[in-house]
C-alpha cells in the first residue's frame, strides 16, 4: 500500500513538474524571437557604416548573430531573387533603391509602414525615399544613403596641364585630346557592366531639349525612344559623343574600353592613365585610398553652354523579403530602426564618407568633398529615378551593359540600339499592364 | 511429359531475391527521381505557364514556346552554343588524338610527365581557367599583347575579348585548351590497348608512321574517339562557366551562351516559365546532337 502511495505521488509530482515546464515555455514563446540576422545583396567586403549598425543592433540585442552575403554587382539582382524565390531569403535585402521595383512588383518586400513609425519613415529624405513607394503609398524600402554617378578627376594631373573643370563635352574632347599627345587615356568607366555610369549624359539633354520631367518619362518606360522621336535624337547625340571619344581611343584601354573591369578602371585611374573616370560617388573612398594625387569631382559637362546638367539619385535601400519569419523580420526591423538612428546615420558619413539619408540630423566631421555631394543632392541637379534601368530588368542589363557597348563595338548601329531598347521599353510596359 | 510445377518453396525464394533487387535498386531509382524526373516534369509544367518564382503559375499554353522563337538573344545564344561545342570538340579532338600518338613515341618517364602536364588543364575548374585567359587576352596588360608587343608585332595586337571578330576564337581557344587533355588520355589507353605487333607488321610492310596512324590506329581506337566527341561535345554544350568568368556575355551580349540565357530569365528576369520553355528547347538540341554522333560513328568496329 505505501509503495503504491509512493509511486502515485512521484508520478503526480513527475506530471506536474512535466507541465510547469511547458507552461513555462508558453510563456517564453510570448518573449520576442530575433533570427540571426543576414545582409545579402552588398557588393564586395562589407562597409563600415553597415558594420557600424551591425554593432548598433547587437548592443541592443545581443544574441543576434551576423552574416554577411556579398555579391557581385552583376548577380546582385540574380542572387537576391533566387534566395528569395527558394524560400531561404536574407533577413535584410540590400539593393538600389530605383529598382527594387524589380521585387516589389513581385510582391518580394513587406510594407514597412507596418513596422516602422511614421516619425521614422518621415525622417529620411523625400527625394531618396521616393522611388521606395508604392503604387498604392506602401513603403517597400528604406533608404540608408545615396549615390550617384559623377566624374571623379585627377586633380594634379589638370592643374599640371592648365586644365579647367570641362563645362562641355567639347571641353572634355579638347582634353582628351591634349593627353592622347602623351599616351595617357582620357576617361575609365567603373566597368563594362557600369555603363549607365556614362549614361547619364543624357539626363540634362533629354531636360534642356526635350522638356522637363522627359528623364522621368524614359526611365518610366513612357517616352518612346525611337530613332525620329525627341527623345530618341536626343540619346542618339549622346551615344554618338560617345562612339567619338571610343573610336577616337580616348576611353581606356583603347579598343578593350567596352569590356574593362572595374579593378582595372580603378588601377588605371589611380595609376594616371587616365585623368577621369566615370564612376559613382561611393567610389570616393576608394580612390582617396589607392590614388597618391588628390581627387575632385564634377558632374557631367553637357553638350553646351546653358544646358543644365542633372544626375541619377541612387539610394541604397534596405528592405524585408516578404517571405521572411516572424524571427527575421524582429531583426530586420531592430537593423532599420539602428540604421536611421543618428549613431547609424553618423557611421554612414564616418565610415562610408557618403550623404546620410537623414538630413535633420546636426553631423560632425563631414569632408569637404562629402559636404559637396551632400550640396549636390539638395540641389535641383540630381533626380531619383531618372535612371533608365528602373523600366525593367532587362532595361538594366541593356543599359548597364549594351547601350555603349554595342555600338561602339560594332554590334549594332545606333539606331538598332535605340530600336532594342524601344523594344525592351515596350514590353516592359506590357508586362506592367 | 507435364510442366513440372514450381514448388512455393521456390517462389518464397525467388520473392526473396526480388526483394533484395528492389532494395538495391531503390536508391538509385530514388535519386533517379528525385533528381531527374521530378525536375523534368516540372520543368515541362513550368514551360506552360508564365510563373514568376513567387506565387500561383498561371497557364498560358505554348505562348512561351512561340515567343522563343522570336527570341533574337536565344537564337545567338542558341549559335553560339553550338559553335563553341562543335569548334570546341573538333579541335580538342584532333589535338588530342595527336598529342596521344605523339606519347606514343616518349620513353616512360618523360611519357608520364608530358601525359600529366597535358592533362592538368582538364582538372582546373572552368571558372580558374576564364580567369587565368582573362588574364592572357586582356588587351592592355594582357600576355599574348605584351608578348606580341615584345617581338615587334605589335600591330596585331587587339582587344581579343571585345572586338566581336575576335572575342569567339578567344572563348574557342579556352574551351579546348581544356578538353584536349581528356581526349589525350582517352585516346593514349585505346593506343595503348593496339597490339605492336600489327605495328611492326606495317612496319616491315614499308608503311610510314603517317599511315600507321590513319590506317590501324584510328580505325582501331573508334570507340574511344567516339567517346571522347561525346563527352567534348556535350560538355561544350553545357559551357557557362568559362564564358562567365572570361566575357560575361560581352561584349554587348554578343557571346551569351544558352545556359547563360536561361539563369539570367529565370533568376533576374523572374519569367521561370519562358526559362523553361528554353530549357525544354535545350533538351532537344542535345538530344539532336546525340543522335547525330550516334549516327557518324555507327559501322564497323574493330577487334584485334
Amino acid at each position: 500500500m505505501r509503495k503504491r502511495f509512493r509511486k502515485v505521488l512521484a508520478g503526480i509530482l513527475a506530471a506536474g513538474m512535466v507541465i510547469g515546464l511547458m507552461a513555462g515555455t508558453a510563456v517564453q514563446a510570448e518573449e520576442v524571437e530575433y533570427a540571426p540576422l543576414t545582409l545579402g545583396g552588398s557588393v564586395g567586403e562589407i562597409n563600415g557604416y553597415q558594420e557600424n549598425i551591425v554593432k548598433l543592433v547587437q548592443a541592443e540585442h545581443p544574441d543576434i548573430e551576423f552574416d554577411y552575403v556579398p555579391v557581385e554587382t552583376a548577380m546582385r539582382e540574380q542572387v537576391l531573387k533566387t534566395a528569395i524565390s527558394a524560400g531561404d531569403p536574407p533577413t535584410v535585402g540590400f539593393y538600389w533603391g530605383t529598382r527594387v521595383n524589380s521585387f516589389y512588383d513581385n510582391g518580394m518586400c513587406l510594407d514597412l509602414r507596418d513596422y516602422l513609425t511614421e516619425e521614422e519613415i518621415n525622417s529620411v529624405s523625400p527625394s531618396m525615399l521616393e522611388p521606395c513607394i508604392g503604387p498604392n503609398g506602401e513603403v517597400f524600402a528604406i533608404p540608408i544613403t545615396t549615390v550617384y554617378h559623377t566624374v571623379f578627376y585627377n586633380k594634379d594631373m589638370m592643374e599640371k596641364y592648365g586644365f579647367e573643370i570641362p563645362k562641355t563635352w567639347d571641353d572634355m574632347t579638347a582634353i582628351f585630346a591634349r593627353l592622347k599627345e602623351d599616351d595617357i587615356f582620357g576617361f575609365a568607366t567603373n566597368s563594362a557592366s557600369m555603363q549607365d555610369c556614362l549614361y547619364g549624359i543624357t539626363y540634362g539633354e533629354l531636360e534642356s531639349k526635350v522638356g522637363p520631367g522627359t528623364s522621368w518619362k524614359v526611365a518610366n518606360g513612357d517616352e518612346s525612344v525611337l530613332p525620329g522621336t525627341p527623345a530618341g535624337d536626343v540619346i542618339k547625340e549622346c551615344i554618338q559623343q560617345v562612339k567619338d571619344w571610343y573610336d577616337a581611343g580616348y576611353w581606356y584601354p583603347g579598343d578593350g574600353g567596352i569590356n574593362c573591369t572595374a579593378d582595372d578602371a580603378n588601377a588605371a585611374f589611380a595609376q594616371g592613365r587616365c585623368i577621369f573616370i566615370f564612376n559613382f560617388s561611393g567610389a570616393y573612398q576608394t580612390h582617396m585610398e589607392s590614388c597618391d594625387f588628390e581627387v575632385g569631382e564634377f558632374m557631367k559637362p553637357t553638350s553646351a553652354e546653358g544646358i543644365q546638367t542633372h544626375e541619377n539619385i541612387e539610394p541604397d535601400v534596405y528592405f524585408i523579403p516578404s517571405n521572411c519569419t516572424e524571427a527575421q523580420i524582429n531583426t530586420a526591423v531592430a537593423f532599420m530602426k539602428a540604421a536611421l538612428s543618428k549613431e547609424g546615420q553618423q557611421g554612414v558619413i564616418d565610415y562610408a564618407k557618403r550623404p546620410p539619408s537623414v538630413m535633420t540630423y546636426e553631423y560632425d566631421n563631414v569632408p569637404a568633398l562629402l559636404q559637396q555631394q551632400i550640396d549636390n543632392l539638395k540641389s535641383d541637379a540630381c533626380i531619383a529615378g531618372i535612371n533608365p534601368t528602373r523600366t525593367s530588368s532587362e532595361m538594366q542589363t541593356f543599359v548597364k551593359q549594351q547601350v555603349f557597348a554595342a555600338p561602339c563595338g560594332g554590334v549594332m548601329t545606333i539606331d538598332e540600339t535605340l530600336e532594342e531598347m524601344e523594344r525592351i521599353r515596350l514590353e516592359a510596359v506590357a508586362a506592367r499592364e | 511429359m507435364k510442366p513440372k510445377k514450381v514448388s512455393r518453396k521456390m517462389n518464397a525464394v525467388n520473392r526473396k531475391y526480388m526483394l533484395i533487387g528492389l532494395v538495391l535498386l531503390a536508391p538509385s531509382v530514388i535519386i533517379y527521381f528525385l533528381f531527374m524526373a521530378y525536375p523534368l516534369g516540372r520543368t515541362l509544367y513550368l514551360s506552360f505557364t508564365g510563373w514568376g518564382g513567387f506565387g500561383p503559375a498561371k497557364v498560358t499554353g505554348f505562348s512561351n514556346y512561340s515567343k522563343i522563337l522570336k527570341d533574337k538573344t536565344f537564337i545567338m545564344a542558341l549559335k553560339n552554343t553550338i559553335l563553341f561545342a562543335v569548334g570546341s570538340a573538333v579541335f580538342s579532338v584532333l589535338i588530342g588524338i595527336l598529342l596521344a600518338w605523339l606519347n606514343l613515341f616518349l620513353r616512360r618517364f618523360s611519357g608520364q610527365v608530358s601525359r600529366t602536364l597535358l592533362f592538368m588543364p582538364s582538372v582546373i575548374a572552368p571558372t580558374i581557367t576564364g580567369l587565368l585567359f582573362l588574364f592572357i587576352f586582356t588587351e592592355d596588360v594582357g600576355l599574348i599583347n605584351g608578348f606580341l608587343r615584345s617581338i615587334g608585332l605589335g600591330r596585331f595586337a587587339t582587344a581579343w575579348l571585345t572586338n566581336p571578330s575576335t572575342v569567339k576564337n578567344a572563348i574557342l581557344v579556352q574551351q579546348t585548351w581544356r578538353q584536349f587533355g581528356l581526349v589525350m588520355v582517352l585516346c593514349y589507353a585505346g593506343l595503348q590497348g593496339v597490339p605492336t605487333e600489327l605495328i611492326e607488321c606495317a612496319r616491315i610492310d614499308g608503311a610510314t608512321d603517317g599511315k600507321i596512324l590513319w590506317k590501324i590506329l584510328l580505325p582501331l581506337i573508334k570507340p574511344q574517339i567516339e567517346l571522347a566527341t561525346m563527352f567534348t561535345t556535350l560538355g561544350g554544350l553545357k559551357i557557362y562557366d568559362s564564358v562567365v568568368s572570361l566575357t560575361g556575355g560581352g561584349p554587348a551580349r554578343q557571346t551569351v551562351v544558352l545556359p547563360m540565357w536561361i539563369i539570367e530569365n529565370a533568376f533576374t528576369y523572374s519569367k521561370f516559365g519562358y526559362a523553361s520553355a528554353m530549357c525544354i528547347y535545350f533538351i532537344v538540341v542535345v538530344l539532336i546532337f546525340t543522335l547525330i554522333l550516334r549516327r557518324i560513328f555507327k559501322g564497323e568496329t574493330y577487334e584485334y
